[in-house]
């Protein structure tokens, strides 16, 4: 057995280049996948609108349909609307769509949360280039001592075949 | 002679309780700051329950030394003034809004190139009209028929948003600066009056805070406090509850929010006693 | 040398464990591309300051008897009424009052744009009210705040019964 204190390749750069290795040819541990990676592209954004600060701060939520609601506080002066995406990907697979949550700032140090809900949490995809759309809504909340301005900030939408 | 009165009273349709307006009124944003040739725009809403109709109009205002702003009738205008309700237009002039409906106003200011640079100045003012006075059920604490019926007196207020409207032309510079500021002991705690200077021909326009000395979080802020062109000062009065009072000495800042501003920040000791 | 020579070499030289460790790298490396994509969404709102003013009382003086000389009836700011000698009133009495919401902090000057306003029947009957408010500068503690304006009806002499009818403006001013 050979002494693998001396051997030429160090056992930690083999572990790599094993990973590697395997990666270039897709490890027999791995189902391929002969139909390629989805992707995901968006429209447009998701824009609130105008909100008219007073009071204590609220919510305001456009839902995926761009209907507007806002809670507390905030008065909702319209201008809004729901985002579009749009995915394509391989026929009859079903994806998930999962989005993540964002903080929008106004570029002076000023931040509020937004929460996105997609219009749906799954879908079927039609064949070929074909855009399969879903929209986004969300919800944002506004504390009482939200400083006026222009916010906007960028989201992760992730779609994964199951 | 009541009596003769009575007899005719009783005759005499009444109208009673009070007209039934609904005209909530909101306008955001507060201010508008332009130069020489450029627009902007303010959004009104009906946060009421009843359709409204709005008046819009360009008014002038006057602040005094204390504060105060007053109607200024348009026939003391000075130039200044005259040159304000010239050079700024809006549209519409009349809106009708259902219940939380929102309407955009545009604002433009055209500006011919020989008027002076300076700060012009003129107050969008926002108004409900009224409708009609409703006719309604007598009220309950009436006087039985037969006895006299007097008078109903129905007073309408017609009540209003102003904002300024200010156009910046050329180069203006402004300074802000606080003097005077003492304290005075009233009941239930303290007063804390400042006098804010205003120096150039820039109105000025921020927030002040009351702090304890060293202390970074304020004790008492009030926002939105200019002082206009028209005056070389201005006085403010924070009242301070006895519970938020510190044992130490205060300190009043004031940082100018005013986008002309850059954020200047002014602050002075406050003096006890009157 | 072909990539499956190479793969046999590392496969002698490393230990059992080590083996299983590369195997536990290649599971999670097994979350690959292939199965997911990530995109960017953006979003964007405008938050603008506002004011709101909303009316929560009328000026009311109530139902007046007249009386052969002129008096007056007063409402103060609190709604307490003092009706004239000589005159009847009736009904509760009540100062107007306005409710404005803003920023936290803010202050707002309040004007009357006319202290007189001037009641008509329709008919050729006219009275007079005076009006103040004591509020000059309100600030917005918490974000809102109230004042009231009072009045002072001047009843003429034998003033015909009726229906008087009038308005009185006041503004909120934003600095």
């Amino acid at each position: 057995m050979r002494n693998l204190a001396h051997s030429p390749f160090p056992v930690r750069r083999g572990v790599w280049l094993t990973a590697f290795a395997c990666l270039l040819w897709g490890a027999p541990a791995l189902a391929s996948n002969p139909h390629g990676a989805p992707s995901v592209e968006m429209l447009r954004e998701i824009d609130f609108g105008t909100l008219a600060l007073g009071g204590n701060g609220g919510q305001i939520t456009v839902s995926p349909n761009g209907a507007l609601s806002c809670s507390g506080g905030l008065q909702c002066l319209g201008g809004q609307s729901a985002g579009a995406f749009a995915i394509t990907g391989a026929k009859d697979e079903i994806v998930s769509i999962i989005v993540s949550p964002a903080m929008l700032d106004d570029g002076k140090g000023h931040r509020l949360r937004a929460v996105f809900t997609p219009s749906d949490r799954t879908m079927v995809l039609r064949p070929g280039n074909a855009k399969n759309p879903f929209t986004m809504g969300g919800t944002l909340t506004a504390s009482g001592a939200l400083v006026e301005g222009s916010y906007s900030g960028t989201f992760d939408v992730i779609v994964e075949y199951q | 002679m009541l009596r003769n009165l009575a007899a005719i009273a009783a005759a005499v349709l009444f109208s009673i309780a009070q007209p039934v307006i609904a005209s909530d009124l909101l306008v955001a944003p507060t201010r508008i700051v332009l130069d020489g040739n450029s627009g902007g725009e303010v959004m009104v809403s009906n946060t009421g329950d009843k359709t409204t109709t709005y008046r819009i109009s360009l008014v002038l205002r006057r602040m005094d030394a204390t504060g105060q702003i007053n109607p200024l009738d348009e026939a003391l205008a000075t130039p200044s003034d005259a040159a304000a309700l010239d050079i700024i237009n809006y549209a519409p002039r009349k809106i009708t809004l259902a219940p939380q409906q929102p309407q955009t106003v545009r604002i433009g200011v055209r500006a011919p190139p020989s008027l002076a640079p300076g700060e012009y100045r003129a107050h969008l003012l926002f108004r409900a009209v009224p409708d009609a006075a409703t006719i309604d059920a007598p009220a309950p604490d009436a006087p039985k028929p037969g006895q006299p019926q007097g008078m109903s007196i129905a007073l309408t207020p017609i009540y209003g948003i102003a904002i300024p409207v200010i156009v910046r032309i050329g180069a203006i510079e402004g300074k802000a600066v606080l003097a005077n500021a003492h304290l005075t002991p009233v009941a239930d705690g303290a007063r804390v009056t400042v006098t804010l200077q205003r120096s150039g021909n820039r109105s000025v326009y921020g927030t002040l805070d009351v702090l304890a000395q060293g202390s970074s979080t304020p004790i008492s802020t009030v926002k939105g406090l200019a002082a206009y062109t028209e005056v070389a000062s201005r006085d403010v009065s924070v009242t301070i509850a006895r519970d938020k009072l510190p044992a130490g000495p205060l300190v009043v800042r004031f940082t100018e929010t005013d986008p002309a501003g850059g954020g200047a920040v002014v602050e002075a000791k406050v003096a006890r006693g009157a | 040398m072909t990539v499956g020579m190479f793969w046999g070499k590392i496969m002698i030289l490393l230990s059992k464990k080590t083996i299983g460790a590369i195997g536990a790298i290649l599971a999670v490396a097994t979350v690959s591309p292939a199965y997911a994509a990530a995109g960017n969404g953006t979003a964007s709102v405008k938050i603008l300051r506002a004011i709101t003013v909303t009316k929560s009382s009328d000026l009311y003086f109530g139902k007046i008897l007249p009386s052969a000389s002129a008096s007056t009836v007063a409402v103060a700011e609190s709604g307490a009424r003092t009706c004239g000698s000589g005159l009847g009133c009736y009904d509760t009495a009540t100062s107007g009052g306005f409710h404005v919401v803003g920023t936290t902090g803010e202050v707002v000057s309040v004007s009357l744009d006319s202290a007189t306003a001037t009641l008509s029947d329709g008919a050729s009957h006219s009275m007079t009210v005076n009006l103040a408010t004591s509020t000059t500068a309100l600030t917005l503690t918490g974000g809102a705040g109230d004042f009231k304006v009072a009045g002072t009806l001047n009843v003429g002499a034998s003033q015909a019964d009726g229906t008087y009818t009038g308005q009185y403006s006041v503004s909120v001013n934003y600095q």
